[in-house]
């Protein structure tokens, strides 16, 4: 009789039942699979999203991904008879005084200290840049350098950015704005509305992907970089082709456009199944409109289906990146992205030469991709767990 | 529409033509608003002088209004089967189907031997997966093929040649051949590389996808009775579960077919495969719109048929299945 007693205070105690979505989510985070790739993702899309500190100023510790380290090496000259001083030179060459001091023992052996005032005789030979193309990795440079000497470490860390911004938006542009939203209206709508939207999801989807990919960006290319040329002079931010924000855009725009109709057609099928439930109907009654039964009722009915989704589309859309920089109609470089890192990178006789090139960004795609697809196998083992 | 599986196959088959025809319009007026005038990239030159233009658009049926040119254009098409002269190959002047007929036969061969070799290979290890599910094997050989499936093609390209030329060099040396750094026509051993880039990343998707449907069939009651009545494991495994457990899996060739065709591009750019797909690439960096055009018409045609054969088909290997709207 206690023991009755107890258990149905045990049973009040946990008051309202755990809804779909918390019980998911606890499945989830039991599959340690699950919580690796999440924490991989959060990393790195955090490693992407740090170097956007750099533009409010701040120093993070990276060197400038489009620096490059080429050997260079200029000598004073003299202006109507008159030798330049150190002072004028670094300004002339944009170097900074302490650098050419650093670089030239040899000089600072033979005249002093050098500071701004400091006038050398004309025709000394000073080096500005020392050669470091293609440096293996070392304490200095982490992960080598490239061709012009560019320091891989930050350039990766300035391609997880790029990474970050094309994968974030084309995913809400084409598969949350477009593909979830169309999918939800065309299912739970049926009718005229819905074969429109199907059959339009047919017809993308008979479009062999790659090959639109390639004609959309080159159909728009110029017309893209038109405008914003334009816009740039109409409102003078002359930053934006210098950061490949046209680039992003065009990319953008090409792969939501191909992207919206698999995703259409998936959450449809979803809600489909979904739609002639109790409690749609209950909200129907009470006067919901087709707005909040989509957004109220629906979306969190196929949350976790919208997860496996969501998840799939980043890893692609970080894949499409780098195959579309390498056919060379995606990021231009010197953008820093792992597509053009890849290209750069060159073919078979420089990965035996220069491994550190291709293995870099690899280094970085592989876990994102994967860590992505992983978790979409998780979250859909964590809806069905019949079939684990 | 419960008329039986035949009106709805018919209906299903005049759908082709018209989704066809959609998308040829909808490529014809991508490739219309494409930058370049089609008279400036044939004459090569920033000026064509207005006779000469005349004379360029004549030959290349550019005369005339938008919808007179496409019209024309599909009459070419739907009577002689004709894509239209190529831009870029001018002397002597090669039409559309003449190079694209040229290079198919290399792309089909690989294409489909890549076919073969993903559902032969992807078949066993889904079943495999399906047979060890629950122990440490299952996620590990999944997790272990979709690590290929994570590397971008222009990479996994340059490491399969790596693989195969340094580290897997010797071994084939005894067996009497080299896997060449590029194609090289006439190499039999040029098809490895395409072949195993093609396919190494398909295996965890697809392997997961049989796991799946195997392991839903696993469970129904008709496999349970026959466990029942005594079979062994085997015979229940291989004559019952796999049966209906691949069932899904016909959904599946179309999309693969398409994957497959559209997966070429990068892999025979970077391995320089004389395919389709570098050539299509090539004719996109050449501005030869008629090219493209053609290309894409033709694969999207087979797309379309291939889904409409399959849905068919699905028809007829599962008679559970009355189409009264069509499987999404």
């Amino acid at each position: 009789m206690t023991e009755m007693t107890a258990r149905a205070d045990s049973w009040e105690m946990s008051s309202a039942p755990e809804s779909p979505f918390r019980r998911g989510l606890r499945a989830l985070l039991r599959k340690r699979v699950a919580v690796v790739s999440m924490i991989t993702i959060f990393v790195l899309y955090g490693a992407g999203m740090y170097t956007f500190l750099a533009e409010f100023g701040l120093d993070i510790g990276l060197q400038d991904p489009l620096r490059t380290n080429l050997s260079e090496r200029r000598t004073v000259r003299t202006t109507d008879g008159v030798t330049e001083s150190l002072g004028t030179f670094s300004e002339r060459l944009q170097v900074d005084v302490g650098v050419i001091a650093e670089l030239n023992p040899e000089v600072v052996q033979e005249f002093g200290p050098l500071g701004p005032d400091t006038v050398l005789p004309r025709n000394t030979e000073i080096v500005l840049g020392v050669d470091e193309t293609l440096q293996p990795p070392s304490s200095r440079h982490w992960f080598g350098t490239d061709r012009n000497g560019r320091d891989l470490f930050s350039r990766a860390f300035y391609a997880l950015r790029t990474t970050v911004i094309i994968s974030v938006i084309s995913v809400l542009l084409g598969n949350i704005f477009l593909g979830l939203g169309l999918g939800l209206l065309s299912g739970y709508r049926g009718g005229r509305l819905d074969a429109l939207i199907m059959r339009l999801a047919d017809l993308v989807l008979a479009m062999p992907g790659l090959v639109y990919l390639i004609v959309i960006v080159a159909v728009f290319r110029d017309r893209v970089t038109d405008w914003f040329r334009a816009l740039e002079d109409a409102t003078g931010a002359t930053w934006l082709i210098a950061s490949g924000v046209d680039d992003y855009v065009l990319i953008v725009f090409a792969m939501s456009l191909l992207g919206w109709a698999g995703a259409a057609r998936f959450y449809r099928g979803q809600v489909l199944s979904l739609r002639e439930s109790d409690f749609i109907l209950a909200a129907e009654t009470i006067g919901a409109g087709t707005l909040r039964v989509l957004v109220r009722h629906l979306f969190p009915g196929i949350l976790p289906w919208f997860i496996v989704g969501f998840s799939a589309a980043m890893g692609e859309m970080a894949g499409a990146e780098v195959v579309l920089t390498w056919l060379g109609i995606g990021i231009t470089p010197p953008t820093p992205s792992f597509g053009t890192m890849v290209s750069a990178a060159g073919g078979f006789t420089s990965l035996v030469q220069y491994p550190w090139m291709l293995l870099v960004p690899m280094l970085f795609v592989l876990p994102i991709l994967l860590a992505f697809n992983l978790l979409g196998d998780a979250v859909n083992d964590a809806i069905n767990p019949r079939l684990r | 529409m419960g008329y039986g599986p035949l009106p709805i196959l018919l209906r299903r088959l005049a759908l082709v033509p018209i989704l066809v025809f959609v998308v040829a319009a909808a490529t014809y007026a991508l490739t219309h608003v494409a930058p370049g005038d089609p008279v400036k990239i044939i004459g090569g030159a920033r000026q064509v002088d207005p006779e000469k233009a005349e004379l360029i658009r004549e030959e290349f049926g550019l005369h005339g209004g938008y919808f007179e040119r496409f019209g024309r254009y599909l009459w070419g098409l739907v009577s002689r089967g004709d894509l239209g002269p190529s831009y870029y190959y001018r002397s002597p002047q090669r039409s559309v189907q003449e190079l694209l007929g040229e290079r198919i036969w290399v792309s089909a061969q690989i294409n489909l031997m890549a076919l073969a070799l993903i559902y032969g290979l992807g078949i066993p290890i889904g079943v495999y997966v399906a047979v060890n599910r629950g122990t440490w094997k299952d996620p590990a050989v999944i997790g272990f093929l979709k690590i290929f499936d994570s590397i971008p093609s222009p990479i996994m390209v340059v490491l399969i040649v790596y693989l195969m030329v340094e580290v897997l060099g010797g071994v084939f040396r005894l067996l009497g051949f080299n896997v060449p750094v590029v194609w090289t026509p006439g190499d039999p051993a040029s098809y490895i590389v395409p072949l195993v880039a093609l396919t190494i990343g398909v295996f965890g998707g697809m392997g997961r996808f049989v796991r799946v449907s195997m392991i839903a069939t696993m469970d129904d009651d008709y496999v349970r009775t026959a466990r029942a009545k005594g079979l062994t494991e085997r015979v229940v495994l291989y004559r019952h579960v796999l049966r209906n457990g691949l069932l899904p899996l016909s959904t599946n060739i179309g999309l693969a077919f398409v994957g497959v065709i559209v997966g070429s591009i990068v892999i025979e750019t970077r391995y320089a495969v004389p395919g389709v797909g570098a050539f299509i690439f090539q004719s996109i960096n050449q501005r030869d719109w008629n090219v493209i055009l053609g290309f894409t018409l033709l694969v999207a045609t087979l797309i379309i048929i291939a889904n409409a054969l399959v849905d068919m088909l699905y028809v007829f290997i599962d008679p559970r299945i009355r189409f009264t709207e069509r499987v999404a």
